[in-house]
């Protein structure tokens, strides 16, 4: 799966989750009044059912932006790959 | 020992609590002499942070230096608009020491209701982390010039934590005495604005005692804090409880991740933690196994909890879980159930912690006998001092010498206490309060709407979410995205409706019911909602 996949995924995730109208790669959880516990938890709950990963729990305290939280989804997908090998 | 003398009527009671600390900067300070090495606090992430008893005393008199920098002085106010961070423990803790009242703002909260905060407050200074920069732009300049408002990076660009330690040895700590003002706490007012609950040092130092000894915490006593510390069950009972016994918090830093929850409480070797009832339902939802060993118990309040819910997570997690009840007036827990677990009874919100009295008296004030259900009354050491400006409010809650919680109940023949409902319309959406009118004055700023009204309805997660029915003027329609679009950057996200139900489009509503003297009959709205929602 490359960035442009991943991107597009997440995007449908976002939108979808957080009844936000634009998903932008510089948003953090701070900045958006939707992302709230219970949002960010559904957010997390949809990734790994979209992407079919497990987060561990230290990721997950750190997946607060979509630039960290890409950047996981990157490391789990590449590790599933080597897994699969 | 605590002087009566100086006490409110709604705060005597017949019991003597000894209270060993003046103020909650003598509190750490002793306990940072006792055990200076030993482990306060650990905040896990990407830059995980650990702070000794001294290291975090350090660095907080280095805070409480930047602050008389900037001119602040005992009897000033400060606002605190942070996630949980150890930027706010920091600050906090600066402010408590020098007799500066903190007063935090949820980060969640629009920016014309944190502008609110900030100027009923009479804030002499507004500090916020610098991801809220957006929000607060947008109030600056309507702020008085007065204000200092400062953006804050996290550690290590911490400002504060620039200074030398040098400077710290030039500061000078003022007397603090126990019925000084500590804490403001803003919580749902029915009017729509929110009201500033004062809290002195005795009801921070009686309330964290009170939980220290009921659930018999040592310095072995390790809690993770995942509720907002701009509340006051995460400040009490996750930090100045655990601290009272010279234990230690793990703090998540910002807003907590529930799948994060058992592999933190593995990692540190928690073993106390409190929480809503609407996080137990949502770890309930969760395929995530409990593995530690540590977790003796969890506090919960501030929702109902349901038997079946209490009864799930027990057998399915074996952690049991004590239901207490409390308010921001009662600074955080005023009863809960017995410790240890044999001696609870399921169902109840426990007893009354020592260091207050409860009762329920009719609207007379008169005290009913077992089982009969009326309002639940409080009194004692950690009853609030009182709703800041509020002169009305205040004669009408704290009369009689006791705090009226607008909330109504039973005691049992064995003295527990039962949670039955609230008097008022307020809705509790995953353990925040809400009053209608602050979503309803939102609503009817929209120039289609001609009436209102918002009512919580239940959710299986979040206990209670909101829901606005609305009529519309004559020829005017606007679809419910528009509306729901409309109250967005009014309003925090987590206060907005759900759902909207359009009065115009229904058959067999015509307009929202109301009472004799015009009132809204928010009963009979939920009874139609209720009824509809069955069908």
């Amino acid at each position: 799966m490359n960035d442009e996949q991943i991107i597009k995924k997440l995007s449908d995730i976002f939108i979808d989750t957080l009844d936000v109208t634009k998903f932008e790669l510089s948003i953090t959880m701070d900045e958006i009044p939707e992302w709230d516990s219970l949002k960010h938890l559904q957010l997390l709950s949809s990734i790994e059912e979209t992407f079919g990963i497990e987060i561990q729990f230290e990721d997950a305290l750190e997946m607060i932006s979509v630039k960290s939280i890409m950047s996981k989804i990157k490391k789990y997908v590449a590790k599933g790959k080597s897994n699969d090998l | 020992m605590i002087y009566k003398n100086f006490l409110l009527p709604h705060q005597l009671i017949k019991n003597d609590i000894n209270i060993l600390y003046k103020n909650i900067g003598e509190l750490y300070a002793t306990k940072a002499n006792e055990t200076p090495d030993k482990i306060f606090l650990i905040c896990p992430g990407k830059q995980k942070d650990t702070f000794s008893y001294n290291s975090f005393k350090n660095k907080y008199l280095l805070v409480a230096k930047y602050l008389t920098q900037l001119g602040l002085t005992k009897g000033n106010r400060f606002n605190l608009i942070f996630s949980n961070s150890p930027e706010f423990l920091l600050f906090y803790f600066a402010g408590l020491t020098l007799g500066i009242t903190v007063v935090p703002i949820n980060p969640d909260i629009a920016p014309e209701e944190m502008k609110y905060v900030i100027e009923n407050s009479q804030s002499k200074a507004v500090f916020y982390q610098s991801e809220l920069h957006f929000k607060i732009e947008q109030i600056m300049n309507s702020i008085s010039s007065n204000v200092i408002v400062k953006a804050m990076q996290h550690i290590p660009d911490f400002e504060p934590l620039k200074l030398s330690d040098l400077d710290v040895k030039k500061l000078s700590i003022p007397e603090i005495e126990l019925i000084d003002e500590a804490v403001i706490i803003y919580t749902s007012g029915t009017s729509g604005n929110p009201k500033g609950v004062v809290l002195s040092h005795l009801n921070l130092l009686a309330d964290a005692k009170a939980i220290s000894e009921w659930f018999q915490f040592s310095t072995e006593t390790r809690t993770l804090c995942i509720l907002p510390l701009f509340h006051n069950n995460g400040q009490i009972t996750t930090f100045l409880a655990p601290l009272y016994a010279g234990g230690s918090t793990v703090i998540v830093k910002g807003k907590a991740s529930l799948i994060s929850f058992w592999g933190l409480v593995e990692k540190y070797k928690a073993s106390w933690t409190s929480v809503m009832a609407s996080i137990l339902s949502i770890l309930l939802s969760l395929p995530i196994k409990r593995k530690d060993k540590t977790l003796q118990g969890i506090l919960c309040g501030g929702q109902k909890l349901t038997k079946t819910a209490q009864e799930k997570f027990e057998s399915r997690f074996g952690v049991p879980i004590f239901e207490g009840y409390g308010l921001t007036e009662t600074t955080s827990f005023s009863c809960i159930n017995n410790y240890p677990e044999k001696k609870r009874k399921i169902g109840s919100i426990g007893k009354p912690l020592p260091i207050n009295e409860m009762n329920i008296l009719d609207k007379n004030g008169k005290e009913l006998g077992p089982n009969i259900e009326g309002e639940i009354c409080i009194r004692g050491y950690n009853v609030a001092c009182e709703y800041l400006g509020l002169i009305e409010k205040n004669k009408e809650s704290f009369s009689n010498g006791w705090f009226h919680s607008g909330d109504y109940g039973r005691k049992d023949e064995d003295g527990y206490f039962y949670f039955h409902g609230r008097k008022d319309s307020l809705i509790i959406k995953g353990g925040e309060n809400i009053y209608p009118a602050e979503l309803e004055n939102v609503i009817y700023k929209h120039p289609a709407v001609a009436e209102c009204a918002v009512i919580g309805v239940p959710d299986q997660l979040l206990g209670e979410d909101i829901c606005a029915f609305v009529k519309f003027n004559e020829n005017t329609r606007v679809s419910k995205q528009e509306l729901k679009d409309f109250c967005k950057d009014k309003i925090a996200a987590y206060k907005q409706a759900k759902s909207i139900i359009i009065i115009d489009e229904l058959k067999d509503l015509d307009e929202i019911p109301k009472g004799p003297t015009k009132k809204i009959l928010y009963r009979k709205l939920q009874k139609y909602y209720t009824n509809k929602t069955e069908i």
